[in-house]
């Protein structure tokens, strides 16, 4: 039996195109796929699924909330975003939000069963881009406005896990980083895993708000 | 009691030691004398200056040192000394008489013969207070056996003057003494004149370089002002009445005590609100006794010596006592000496007082005007210091204000770029977000959305795809750097390395990335990095589309070239290799990767690697 995945996205043909690559996966079995938030929770509220799959500017809403209500119905749901550039700000507002990451939407046939299968096993992909956010974060001196809650972030984040930040921020893959800091490959994703675990809060306001706090969220929403 | 309080005690005794030893060895130098002088005198009054008014009674037996104070408008200025006296044996040698002690000027006969006038020729015309007279005797008039000296000794001031013991004896035994105590009543006085004209003149130069601090300028007025005491009292006769002469004296003097109290004021930095009544008071005192002089010369004396010089010698004790409360406080070596020499002038300053009054004898002169040369060295001595210590700090502060000049200069031009870059990412910020919004809900989108549709109708490898795919990676790379945190090469070699190692994994190629070589806090300028990527993409890119390769290898690092700071990427793939028509049939691909590279002043070499092509490109990143 294949991951159950709902697929949320606006755009009729990347929407078909996508459904199709999860469709004929034989690992991966698509739920419904569905272009706005009311299906969406429609959906959700019919069944949990092992994976959702939302784009971030929807009609009538947001992919955030949508993976926030998720996070609240079916805890053991996970989710991920769907983005055209998997860009830093999209995506780890996602992130905050509970997304265990990101696809691109023109992400070929094998990577979406790779990223999804490799999800549900346990791993959790992390670009460069959002380890390099992160980091700064927790480098407050860059950013007057983030001392505050960069410093409380650093506090959350253990140095094993702030020195697999810099190394994915520097390109590194993980078997490199596992070599560097002698621990398997393994041990590398559960340090990320943790990291996108502290990261999360738990309720959409106060996500937001700490995401507007920490600088992450664009003041005029998201697309 | 503490130790401190003890060492000022031990501080003020040592004081009063010093100044009791310097009084006492003043009244030892007045106490000598050259031999046994003549004591015994007939006194009167002098109405005129007619020898003839000598022969007349009304002689009375007085001794000598005999004082009188007689204000009375008949006895005016003078006073007759008649002394007879027995001399055993006259030697053959010049013979003088010597006024040890006199009040100013005398005219003498000897056995009835007018003497000329003394030896420095002042006597009878100067105002030599207090100066010896000698007067040498003319051959033949001395007699052995009984003589008769008459005496006419001016005054002081109308009615009151003084003669001390009179010597008669050869020139030669009488000389050491007369011009040791010449010495001490006049050329010392003389000494200090000068002394204080010269450290007046330093001193009025300093104050016209610190103006803001006028205890220079106070301290140029005080010696002036006593210089100019001094020079009244003891100089030759100048030409003008004796009254006028007075009124200068009284009026110099009380000046100079107003300007002694200003400038010690100004020196322990005490600010007292009534200091210009008190110098507004003495201004009018001194001209209300020029009126009175004017008027009465007998009234202006009674107030003058009476009131108005002993009220202004006491007044000397205030600035002494602010002194001596400054150094308990505050016990500091300039301000001991200065305390002394305050307290010792302060202290002859009463005796003084006493002597003019006529309360003690006044035979000895005046003490105060021996000593002041002493308050002036201390005062130039601390004014000198204070010159130095302000001129050190004035330095000091300049220096610290320049440092801090320059400090505040580097701060506030970091926090203008700050400023500036933060200014400059927030409008990069904003514009990225607005392009980013534009390309998300229009332009990608679209590019996504157009290539999904391709792909479903089963054009997945047509050119148009291909051309949407290698746009939308475009479109990636700009965006990231449009990003205001895209900081190094490194994370700019690590986010396309992401994406090329997903597409390699669906191309089922290995890639290799080297970025060992790579300093982590290397960056190249925005722009060079955009191409940069830029570049690699598309040599990624091609290897894919045309060489069948199995494998693409990257590594990047710093290396100098001709003496450039640069960076060095070396792609090869084991692909079908380096074909012209094939890069050709690709169309601009490879030249279009040469423009880039050029745009950056970069270099791009192509070249065959067995199997495959090895693409090597330098950028400079100075």
């Amino acid at each position: 039996m294949g991951h159950s995945v709902l697929l949320v996205e606006d755009d009729a043909r990347t929407r078909a195109r996508l459904a199709r690559v999860i469709a004929t996966n034989v690992d991966l079995v698509l739920v419904a796929d569905v272009g706005n938030c009311a299906d969406a929770r429609v959906e959700l509220a019919r069944a949990a699924p092992d994976v959702l799959l939302t784009d971030l500017g929807l009609p009538d809403g947001s992919g955030i909330d949508l993976i926030l209500e998720t996070r609240r119905l079916h805890p053991h749901t996970r989710s991920m975003v769907i983005s055209v550039f998997g860009d830093e700000d999209h995506v780890v507002e996602a992130i905050r939000a509970g997304a265990s990451g990101y696809l691109l939407k023109d992400a070929t046939h094998k990577e979406v069963g790779r990223s999804i299968i490799a999800l549900m096993a346990g791993g959790s992909p992390i670009s460069p881009a959002v380890a390099r956010y992160l980091l700064r974060l927790v480098q407050p001196t860059q950013v007057a406005s983030l001392p505050q809650a960069g410093m409380r972030l650093v506090d959350e984040l253990s140095a094993r896990e702030l020195e697999v930040l810099q190394l994915i921020a520097d390109g590194s893959s993980y078997a490199e980083i596992g070599k560097r800091l002698f621990i398997s490959v393994n041990t590398v994703g559960s340090h990320i895993k943790h990291i996108y675990d502290k990261l999360a809060v738990n309720s959409r306001g106060k996500a937001v708000h700490e995401a507007r706090q920490l600088g992450l969220l664009s003041r005029k929403g998201s697309g | 009691v503490t130790s401190s309080a003890a060492r000022k005690l031990f501080s003020v005794a040592l004081i009063m030691g010093v100044w009791t030893s310097i009084y006492l060895l003043l009244w030892f130098l007045h106490m000598r004398a050259p031999t046994a002088g003549l004591v015994h005198a007939d006194y009167q009054p002098a109405i005129s200056t007619l020898q003839a008014e000598a022969a007349s009674n009304g002689w009375r037996k007085v001794q000598l040192p005999h004082v009188w104070d007689w204000p009375q408008a008949n006895a005016k200025e003078r006073g007759w000394y008649r002394i007879d006296f027995e001399l055993p044996v006259v030697a053959p040698e010049p013979y003088a008489i010597l006024l040890m002690q006199v009040s100013m000027g005398a005219n003498l006969w000897l056995n009835g013969k007018p003497l000329t006038d003394d030896v420095r020729r002042t006597g009878s015309t100067g105002r030599n207070w207090f100066h010896p007279l000698l007067y040498e005797v003319p051959e033949g008039l001395l007699r052995q056996g009984n003589n008769q000296l008459t005496i006419l000794a001016r005054a002081t001031s109308p009615g009151k003057g003084f003669l001390g013991k009179v010597y008669v004896d050869t020139t030669a035994r009488l000389w050491p003494a007369y011009e040791a105590r010449y010495f001490m009543k006049a050329t010392l006085l003389h000494l200090s004149v000068v002394f204080l004209l010269a450290i007046s003149a330093p001193m009025a130069l300093l104050a016209y370089w610190r103006r803001d601090d006028d205890a220079y300028f106070w301290f140029a007025v005080a010696g002036l002002l006593f210089a100019g005491t001094i020079s009244v009292m003891s100089l030759a006769a100048l030409p003008m009445s004796s009254l006028v002469h007075d009124w200068i004296w009284t009026a110099l003097l009380s000046s100079f005590m107003l300007v002694i109290m200003v400038t010690v004021h100004r020196l322990l930095d005490i600010r007292r609100s009534w200091t210009r009544y008190i110098i507004g008071g003495a201004v009018l005192g001194n001209l209300v006794l020029a009126l009175i002089a004017a008027h009465d010369e007998m009234l202006f004396h009674v107030l003058a010596d009476r009131i108005w010089i002993p009220a202004t010698i006491l007044s000397g004790l205030y600035p002494a006592w602010l002194m001596m409360r400054k150094y308990w406080n505050e016990p500091r070596s300039s301000l001991f000496w200065l305390m002394i020499s305050g307290t010792l002038l302060m202290v002859t300053g009463a005796r003084d007082w006493l002597a003019l009054g006529w309360w003690i004898s006044p035979v000895d002169g005046l003490y105060t005007f021996m000593i002041s040369p002493v308050l002036f060295v201390t005062f130039f001595v601390m004014l000198l210091e204070q010159f130095h210590e302000s001129r050190k700090e004035a330095e000091s502060l300049n220096r610290e204000l320049n440092a801090r000049v320059i400090k505040k200069q580097a701060e506030l031009e970091r926090t203008y770029e700050e400023l500036r870059r933060s200014e400059e990412q927030r409008l990069l910020a904003d514009e990225r977000e607005r392009i980013q919004r534009d390309m998300h809900d229009g332009l990608g989108g679209t590019l996504v959305s157009t290539l999904a549709g391709l792909e479903m109708e089963g054009a997945k490898d047509s050119g148009a795809a291909q051309s949407l795919r290698s746009a939308l990676d475009d479109l990636r790379l700009m965006i990231y750097s449009l990003d205001q945190n895209s900081g190094t090469l490194r994370s700019a070699m690590g986010m396309l390395r992401e994406r090329i190692e997903r597409l390699g994994e669906d191309a089922a190629m290995e890639i290799e990335w080297d970025m060992q070589a790579l300093p982590t806090e290397l960056s190249l300028e925005r722009g060079a990095t955009l191409q940069l990527m830029r570049i690699v993409q598309e040599a990624f890119t091609n290897c894919v589309k045309h060489a069948s390769a199995k494998s693409f290898s990257l590594s990047v690092g710093a290396l100098a070239k001709n003496g450039a700071a640069g960076v060095q990427v070396v792609m090869r793939d084991t692909g079908r290799g380096f074909d012209p028509d094939r890069i050709k049939s690709a169309g601009y691909g490879l030249s279009n990767m040469r423009v880039r590279a050029q745009k950056i002043g970069g270099q791009l070499d192509f070249g065959v690697a067995e199997p495959g092509t090895r693409i090597t490109l330098w950028v400079p990143s100075g």
